[in-house]
């Protein structure tokens, strides 16, 4: 049985909260295409080594991703002597919607974060 | 350019499932080939990052798989991210629902229910019961902290089997070498305790200064023996059990420094210890060994093997480290007396183990065995009922999965059921095992140790949980996955039910029919086996005449009596004062009494006049005192030859009375009355030989015979004996005169194990008799459930056939054809389910050939019995529904639906 495609496009608040490593994911996106070690690299670096994914992860992650619709396999291969095994990956626009409903949300704990004095208030 | 990947990774990329490796496989590959060529110019450890890419490739392959098996619903991929969103409350609550569900829908089908729930109730009783027996028997370790350091040296022959005590030599050299933490020797007593009714013959054990340290026990009142109760002018002091202090003393608050009379003689108690602490386990009394000199010859002496002993592994030393250092002493022993300790060694064996001997764990286990099958055939049944209303219900699931529900779900449900009932069944279970329990306690042989502990208690709950989960998971889960696997379309359609029985469904229940009836065939075969065995010891023909013989022993204090003459005196007067007592056909006083119903059984060795004095020669023997009409008194004739008289005494000849099997040993094509012999170690004394009885079963009726040798009390005086009574009228008349004269004579002499020689013969069948009437209640469970079981899913493939069926005899097809085709389906599968269990049975048969008594494991009586019994239950299981289907009018059998 093949999915039936969508009528109405789905609610970018439906899919919140996000998983942590899913926002990571879609954070590093926003830049450009990425293949999987290279978001894995963005994401060291990002968390200064802490985390750390290997390719079973990764690219768990990058299925639910693209399964759910938030990121899409680029047409295109880039530099042509790159590896052609590589697959690059973009934020599709409604994976741009989600990433920036989570983004909401997440200000709105930081406020109250704030305001409960859990961390000081960052300086405009 | 890419280089080929390493193979271990191209493998574990392979291993994926098909979709996912055709999607991600190669961007897979590429990235661990990034990984690994940064990971090699960072100049980071290669195993480390090895072995997380490996394992995280691992990881993936099997939440890949999980995912692949269990696939999100078609139409609405957003959908699975529902349960995601759920809260950890709505998570519980759609969990407890899914019970509720199921119990909701079991209630429902109440004849399905009771039916399950009563098969596993069965089941999970009965093993829970025999689990508690083995837990408090063979399991539970013993009352001393780190009991499993206490262990019981033995001494032992490398070429017969059996052990036996130690010598006092052999300890001394133990305790001074510090071999051990601490190491004892004791020796049991029999007193006789005065108290406030009739005096009570209580066993004691006299120990040396190390005893209680090595069981590492503390006092529970009072204080243990100590240093300064051994020297041989130090006051009297005893410790008494923790059963004695409630049962004599009524548990009463200042026992310590309150007397106790023993034997006549008054000891102060010094210490009560703890409940449960006693050792070994029959003492309630213990009694500090007061040595004049350890130099004294009698425990110098390597041969003489009259000690018992208990010891504590010293710390940081290992079982196998102490028993080569004890074998090592021993060899030196051996080497420096050959003629007395040629192949003898000593060696430490665990206490519990000591304890429990050989015979009785591999019951026990044998049992657990046979109750374990009875709940697997149990959860066959339940199995296939399971199926079977699956297979109704498909309709229903069909609509469920057209509806949404994804097969995780309907499997989920499906096991919420099977847990459900597994529960429910455990529970019942459970009550059903205290009864059992209580039940085996009750007709249990006594000399089981511990068994009079066994109860339902935590561990067996837990036992209980455990079975019941496995059980849930073993009969649960073919059923989730065929209820998972239902094809909607298929199932909604018209014919339906009538086409969807499945290939697998088949396969399955055909499996499921084989499987229950080797397990039958096994544990009815075993049962055949034990039934067969007690039928052979009950007519063993042990020698002696036992039925109207009762048996008291009497010990005498050697205060009052202390010589030869009044010992002698005493106890051929007793005797003579029964034998002419009314109603009593003969009366006799002995040592040991056959059939373990008491006495000390003494081993000797002794040669034949002529013979020299060579080890060559010497034949051993159990030595046995007896006064005059003793064998009389026991039923046993006297083959050749005379009983003792009042003549035998100290001032006449040496005599004695030998058994068939001496005469045969000592002088061997001669006979045997007139010839002489000695006792080689001890009494060094010629005897003639006056009077040769029959072979007699000594110990047990399993015993082979031995050479038994009889003198009389006037010539060899014991404070002890077993006095046997023969009477015309009954038990207890004979009981009243033995008190009677007893008491006219001493009455502050207690008897001890009063018992007729019936109850003996009985008590030494004990055991066997158990496992075979527990084995015979399992098998027969066993089998009824199995009848019941393959009668119902032989009658269920029939009935699915019905409609084929239907259309051959609208066809033409005469009743055998039907019959012919019915049969070729079923019979097929009991030829082989019973040919497996057979095979199964003699396998198992003789790796336990030892437990059964003169019964081959291939017994063919048993075999052909089993065999017959359930293939004709397999037969008529398949031919009765076959029969229906032969006489059913097609028209109806074609309409069905």
């Amino acid at each position: 049985m093949t999915p039936t495609s969508q009528t109405t496009p789905p609610d970018p608040e439906s899919l919140l909260p996000l998983r942590a490593l899913d926002v990571l994911v879609l954070t590093m996106l926003v830049g450009g295409a990425r293949h999987g070690y290279g978001i894995r690299q963005d994401i060291l670096d990002h968390s200064r080594g802490r985390i750390e994914l290997e390719a079973g992860s990764t690219y768990r992650h990058i299925r639910r991703l693209e399964d759910d619709g938030l990121v899409a396999a680029a047409a295109a291969q880039h530099p042509a002597d790159d590896d052609p095994r590589r697959i690059y990956y973009n934020l599709t626009p409604f994976g741009r919607k989600v990433l920036a409903a989570e983004m909401r949300r997440l200000r709105e704990l930081v406020r109250l974060a704030e305001s409960q004095r859990v961390i000081s208030p960052a300086r405009a | 350019m890419s280089r080929p990947a390493p193979f271990a990774l191209r493998l574990l990329v392979r291993l994926h499932p098909p979709a996912y490796r055709r999607r991600f496989g190669d961007a897979i590959l590429a990235f661990c080939d990034d990984r690994l060529a940064g990971a090699r110019a960072r100049g980071e450890v290669p195993l480390r990052i090895w072995a997380r890419v490996l394992a995280d490739l691992a990881i993936s392959v099997i939440a890949e798989w999980l995912r692949a098996i269990v696939p999100r619903p078609l139409n609405d991929p957003g959908a699975a991210a529902a349960p995601r969103r759920l809260s950890t409350g709505d998570q519980m609550i759609a969990f407890a629902q899914e019970f509720v569900f199921a119990a909701r829908s079991l209630r429902k089908s109440a004849a399905f229910s009771g039916a399950a729930i009563a098969t596993l109730a069965l089941g999970i009783g009965s093993t829970t019961a025999i689990f508690s027996v083995v837990e408090s028997v063979l399991l539970r370790p013993l009352p001393f902290p780190e009991a499993d350091r206490v262990v019981v040296p033995e001494s032992f022959r490398a070429s017969a089997r059996g052990r036996w005590d130690i010598t006092y030599a052999d300890f001394m050299d133990w305790r001074d070498r510090k071999l051990f933490d601490k190491v004892a020797a004791f020796r049991g007593a029999q007193l006789d305790l005065a108290g406030p009714a009739e005096p009570v013959r209580v066993s004691a054990a006299v120990v040396t200064p190390e005893f209680f340290g090595a069981l590492g026990i503390a006092p529970a009142k009072g204080r243990l023996l100590g240093e300064g109760d051994y020297s041989v002018s130090a006051a009297r002091a005893v410790v008494i059990s923790d059963r004695m202090w409630r049962a004599q003393f009524g548990a009463r608050a200042d026992i310590v420094g309150e007397e106790v009379e023993l034997n006549a003689i008054r000891w102060p108690v010094v210490g009560v210890l703890p409940r449960g602490a006693e050792w070994p386990l029959d003492a309630d009394v213990w009694v500090p060994l007061q040595l004049g000199s350890e130099r004294d010859p009698d425990l110098q002496r390597r041969d003489n093997f009259v000690f018992s002993s208990i010891a504590r592994l010293a710390r940081g030393r290992t079982l196998a480290g102490t028993a080569a250092e004890m074998a090592r002493l021993a060899s030196l022993v051996a080497a420096e007396h050959p003629d007395i300790r040629k192949g003898i060694s000593t060696v430490p064996t665990p206490a519990l183990q000591c304890l429990l001997g050989d015979t009785t764990p591999r019951a026990l286990w044998v049992l657990l065995g046979a109750v374990g099958l009875l709940l697997l055939i149990g959860c066959v049944n339940v199995a296939n009922l399971q199926l079977a209303r699956a297979a109704a219900r498909q309709r229903e699931m069909a609509v469920r999965t057209a509806l949404g529900a994804s097969r995780f779900r309907l499997m989920r449900q499906t096991f919420a059921e099977s847990v459900t009932l597994a529960a429910t069944g455990g529970v019942r279970g459970v009550l059903l095992a205290r009864w059992m329990t209580g039940a085996i306690v009750a007709i249990a042989p006594a000399d089981v140790p511990r068994i009079g502990e066994s109860a339902v208690n935590g561990t067996a709950l837990a036992f209980a949980l455990a079975a019941s989960l496995l059980v849930a998971l073993l009969f649960g889960l073919a059923p989730a996955v065929h209820a998972s696997r239902s094809a909607p379309a298929g199932a909604l359609g018209d014919g339906g039910t009538r086409a969807t029985t499945g290939r697998s469904g088949l396969r399955t229940r055909r499996a499921l029919v084989v499987l229950e009836l080797a397990l039958s065939v096994l544990l009815l075969t075993g049962a055949g086996l034990a039934v067969r065995s007690i039928t052979h010891l009950r007519g063993v023909d042990v020698g002696f005449d036992a039925h109207p013989v009762i048996t008291a022993s009497i010990s005498l204090p050697g205060i009052r009596y202390n010589s030869s003459a009044k010992v002698v005196g005493f106890l051929y007067g007793l005797r003579d004062r029964l034998a002419a007592a009314p109603g009593i056909a003969a009366a006799g006083i002995t040592t040991a009494s056959p059939l373990n119903a008491g006495g000390f059984y003494l081993g000797r060795v002794m040669i034949a006049e002529g013979r020299g004095t060579g080890p060559d020669g010497e034949v051993p023997v159990n030595w046995n005192v007896a006064t005059p009409g003793y064998f009389a008194a026991l039923g046993m004739p006297i083959a050749r030859g005379r009983d003792f008289t009042a003549h035998d005494d100290s001032a006449g000849t040496p005599v004695m009375i030998v058994s068939e099997s001496f005469a045969r040993a000592m002088f061997p094509g001669q006979e045997a009355i007139g010839k002489r012999a000695m006792s080689s170690r001890d009494e060094k004394v010629y005897r003639e030989v006056v009077g040769v009885v029959r072979d007699v079963k000594f110990r047990a009726v399993r015993d082979t015979t031995q050479s038994l040798v009889w003198v009389p009390y006037a010539q060899n005086a014991w404070h002890f004996g077993i006095v046997t009574v023969r009477s015309s009228r009954g038990a207890a008349a004979a009981l009243r005169a033995l008190r009677r004269e007893l008491g006219a004579m001493d009455h502050a002499i207690a008897l001890a194990n009063v018992t007729t020689m019936d109850e003996a013969m009985s008590r030494s069948i004990a055991s066997d008799r158990l496992v075979a009437t527990l084995l015979g209640v399992f098998a027969t469970l066993a089998l009824a459930l199995a009848a019941v079981g393959i009668f119902g899913v032989l009658s269920y493939m029939v009935e699915q056939r019905m409609h084929e069926l239907g259309i051959r005899v609208a066809l033409g097809a005469q009743a055998r054809d039907v019959l012919g085709l019915v049969a070729r389906e079923t019979l097929p599968m009991v030829g082989i389910g019973v040919a497996t269990g057979l095979v199964a049975a003699f396998t198992l048969g003789r790796l336990l050939r030892s437990m059964f008594y003169e019964v081959q494991p291939g017994d063919p009586l048993t075999f052909a019995g089993v065999a017959l019994t359930l293939s004709a239950i397999g037969v008529v299981a398949a031919l009765v529904p076959a029969r229906r289907a032969v006489r059913v009018d097609p028209v109806i059998a074609l309409r069905s639906d």
